[in-house]
């Protein structure tokens, strides 16, 4: 059987209704001449209808929800996660405020840190060799240095870490109250 | 983004996922014949939709860009898996139709072979034109190709599908 394949993707257009207008004239005409074509263009368009009728396929039964619930609980899964980046600082803040009262107003057992500390009383007295002195000199001397009032006292803080390396609270705690 | 937002955004995707699930499925089903991949298609394209919620130009009538990203998801899907063998495709001839006495689950296996042979760009013009009914301009825009390409797309699909009918028919015969 022969074909006029210079006409094949004419047919081929013509029967799904694409072929440009300027083109459906000449092709009208070679098909009115032509049985070989007049069949392909019969072919193609039962061919056409045929596939056109896939449209009509209903989906396997639960698909849908089945599709819907996987995409949902995917979403889900994705929004629980950006939820958690968002609170987890809001979180630490709070934690922090919450903290700052408690450690203000207990008797903490944290180990202060203080800054530009000094120890209000030395650790052991210095005293003048006993060798050069008299014992009664020393004596006297080891009293005053226990009797000395305590020089006034350094501020001491309470160091809060946060999360951030770069923010540290500090929170005085000495007994003059908050400064 | 503040919850209120997020909220009225997570409500708009799923009315947008109930109204098109079935497209989307359709679609996948036919470009990629099988059901299964056609779901994994489905999950992927809707987070993708989920993702770009507000990067689509048109979120009242996403289906443009629902049908071009269901495209490029199945493409991406169709060259992971094992590729379909092309039929060689011998001369036509002419007779009585291929369809004749073939029962639906038949016809309906027969076609989808068919389309599994098709080149890629041919499958995606012939479904969006034949099955999907869309007009030739609005396929060429979701391919992002020109009309005059998605033309020769869709008879070269044609022709080709005509004539893997008319094998099988052939074969069925002997």
């Amino acid at each position: 059987m022969t074909r006029c394949e210079q006409y094949e993707v004419s047919v081929a257009l013509y029967a799904g209704g694409d072929l440009p207008d300027s083109e459906i004239a000449a092709l009208q005409s070679h098909l009115a001449e032509c049985p070989d074509c007049r069949l392909l263009m019969d072919e193609l368009c039962e061919t056409r209808e045929e596939v056109a009728s896939l449209a009509a396929v209903e989906l396997p039964f639960g698909m849908e929800t089945a599709v819907r619930s996987r995409v949902l609980a995917a979403v889900a899964e994705r929004r629980r996660r950006a939820w958690r980046w968002w609170l987890a600082p809001v979180a630490v803040s709070v934690l922090v405020l919450a903290m700052i009262p408690a450690v203000r107003f207990s008797n903490s057992k944290a180990v202060p840190v203080a800054l530009n500390y000094r120890p209000a009383t030395p650790a052991a007295p210095v005293l003048a060799p006993a060798t050069k002195t008299a014992p009664l000199v020393a004596k006297v001397r080891r009293e005053r240095a226990t009797s000395r009032p305590a020089p006034e006292r350094q501020d001491e803080f309470m160091r809060i870490m946060t999360d951030d390396p770069d923010i540290v609270i500090f929170w005085s705690i000495s007994d003059g109250g908050p400064k | 983004m503040s919850g209120r937002r997020e909220v009225d955004r997570h409500a708009a995707f799923e009315s947008i996922l109930r109204q098109h699930e079935k497209l989307v499925l359709r679609v996948a089903w036919r470009l990629l014949g099988r059901w299964e991949d056609a779901q994994d298609a489905a999950q992927e394209v809707f987070l993708k939709l989920y993702r770009n919620m507000d990067r689509i130009e048109d979120p009242e009538r996403p289906g443009a860009w629902l049908y071009k990203v269901t495209l490029n998801v199945c493409r991406d899907i169709g060259r992971r898996r094992k590729p379909v063998e092309p039929i060689v495709v011998e001369p036509a001839s002419g007779g009585a139709s291929a369809f004749d006495g073939l029962e639906q689950e038949d016809r309906l296996q027969m076609l989808t072979q068919g389309l599994e042979t098709l080149a890629e760009r041919e499958r995606q013009a012939l479904v969006l034109r034949d099955i999907e009914g869309l007009p030739g301009s609005e396929v060429a825009a979701i391919m992002g190709t020109a009309e005059v390409t998605v033309r020769g797309h869709i008879a070269a699909a044609r022709l080709k599908l005509k004539k893997f009918i008319e094998q099988r028919e052939r074969r069925a015969r002997q």
